[in-house]
């Protein structure tokens, strides 16, 4: 991974979180754009490298929201450590495959957050049923193009 | 256990530990303070005006007291600009207040403590006697005052206060029968003494019986009136009556310059002083004849 490949990655990454929580938000909707990103490069390149890129993109969406600030950091670890880690057992490459798990894991991803809240913050972090819903369907939507970027900026 | 394994083992570990770290240190009240600072750096303007309560909501006290104080800061320099320029404004009104007084012979006010009234009370039995104010001994206002009234842009002399109270004060009309101010005609220089006669009308009493008046005659008070600063005006001959062989004077009707049946407010200055009624007054010339008070 050349570093300054990842660090474009790193800052388009916050760039597209941004857009897509602002300008591409509906109903108050919006998709797990930086989990996705994460999901993607651990996909691409492994756990060591997806684990850094979610550990900071974490730490950045941890100081945005406001709330228990170091569980997305931990989230995105977890998840680019689980997924890095399991690569080689499941299919990564095609675009459904890619949707799938990232549907799957968005909702596991929003719980183990609301979970933090109440254990560091006493109260659970609860986005709303329509946001836990469908914040997963718009990130299936989005993850080929996430896992696509992470490829395309992370090659082996 | 091979090394990449290895590295992520070890790596997941790491953040882990600092993610904990973070998460069990109160640093999300910080991070808060920060993220609200910083929002508050990179665009204040939301945080004006009604606004402020609304995205303060949630930000942590000390943060939350830094950006209030700023935004109290910004304020009270915008009023103290605004009054800067009101002060200008003030001065340059008060100048051309100064010149046109002048210019209409209003010049009694000068270095004059003044404070203004409103009129609270009538005598029911004696109309043209007395008014009650809403001003007393505690707001500066002392026995023997000369008030005057304005009609339209014009001073004219309303009466002086002879009752003192804690929070009101009596005022004796020039119309009452015990009222009298020594005036002059500038026109002429003759100068009388203008009474009550418990009526609207006043009269102008001890005037020359060869001296000639007419009707519309402007009446000022003189400089040697003890109680009201000279130049104040009285008000102007409605009538001449004619001359009585057996008194050696004639007496003219002055209608007053304010009519004290519409009077809402008052302005009551500070008793006259022997230093203010030294100057005449400019535009009109100098009395002939010697009068009372």
């Amino acid at each position: 991974m050349r570093v300054l490949e990842a660090a474009v990655l790193f800052f388009g990454g916050l760039a597209a979180h941004w857009l897509a929580s602002t300008q591409l938000s509906v109903w108050g909707l919006a998709p797990h754009v930086l989990f996705v990103l994460t999901l993607g490069a651990a996909a691409a390149a492994g756990p060591v490298q997806g684990m850094c890129l979610g550990f900071f993109w974490g730490l950045a969406l941890d100081a945005l929201s406001g709330h228990v600030f170091g569980a997305n950091a931990l989230g995105f670890t977890l998840a680019a450590y689980g997924l890095g880690t399991l690569r080689r057992q499941m299919d990564t490459a095609s675009p459904p495959s890619q949707a799938v798990l990232a549907a799957a894991t968005a909702p596991l991803y929003t719980l183990f957050y609301g979970f933090a809240g109440s254990l560091f913050e006493h109260r659970f972090l609860w986005p709303g049923w329509a946001a836990f819903l469908l914040d997963p369907v718009y990130t299936a939507l989005l993850a080929p193009f996430a896992f696509s970027a992470a490829r395309r900026f992370l090659k082996p | 256990m091979n090394r990449d394994t290895r590295a992520a083992n070890y790596l997941l570990l790491a953040f882990s530990a600092v993610a904990l770290t973070l998460l069990i240190l109160p640093t999300t009240g910080k991070v808060r303070q920060a993220r609200a600072l910083a929002a508050y750096v990179v665009e204040p303007l939301p945080y004006h005006g009604d606004r402020l309560a609304a995205r303060l909501e949630g930000v942590p006290e000390g943060a939350a007291r830094l950006i209030r104080a700023d935004v109290e800061l910004l304020e009270a320099r915008r009023r103290l600009e605004e009054a800067e320029l009101l002060r200008a404004e003030n001065a340059a009104l008060k100048a051309d207040n100064e010149r046109l007084s002048a210019a209409a012979g209003v010049k009694p006010l000068a270095g004059r403590t003044v404070r203004w009234a409103r009129v609270m009370e009538r005598d029911p039995q004696n109309w043209y006697r007395s008014v009650m104010i809403d001003a007393g001994e505690e707001q500066g206002i002392r026995l023997n005052a000369p008030v005057v009234g304005v009609e339209g842009s014009t001073l004219g002399v309303v009466g002086r206060v002879t009752e003192v109270n804690p929070r009101t004060a009596k005022v004796l009309l020039l119309s009452d029968e015990l009222s009298a101010v020594a005036a002059y005609l500038p026109g002429q220089g003759w100068e009388g003494l203008v009474t009550g006669q418990g009526t609207a009308l006043l009269a102008m009493k001890y005037l020359p019986v060869d001296a000639k008046f007419t009707v519309g005659d402007e009446v000022y008070t003189s400089p040697t009136s003890a109680s009201f600063p000279p130049g104040l005006p009285v008000g102007r001959v409605s009538r001449v009556f004619e001359r009585d062989a057996f008194l050696a004077y004639q007496t003219v009707e002055v209608e007053r310059t304010v009519a004290t049946a519409k009077l809402k407010e008052v302005l009551v200055l500070a008793p006259v002083t022997e230093a203010d009624a030294a100057p005449p007054p400019e535009p009109p010339a100098p009395p002939k004849k010697g009068g009372a008070r």
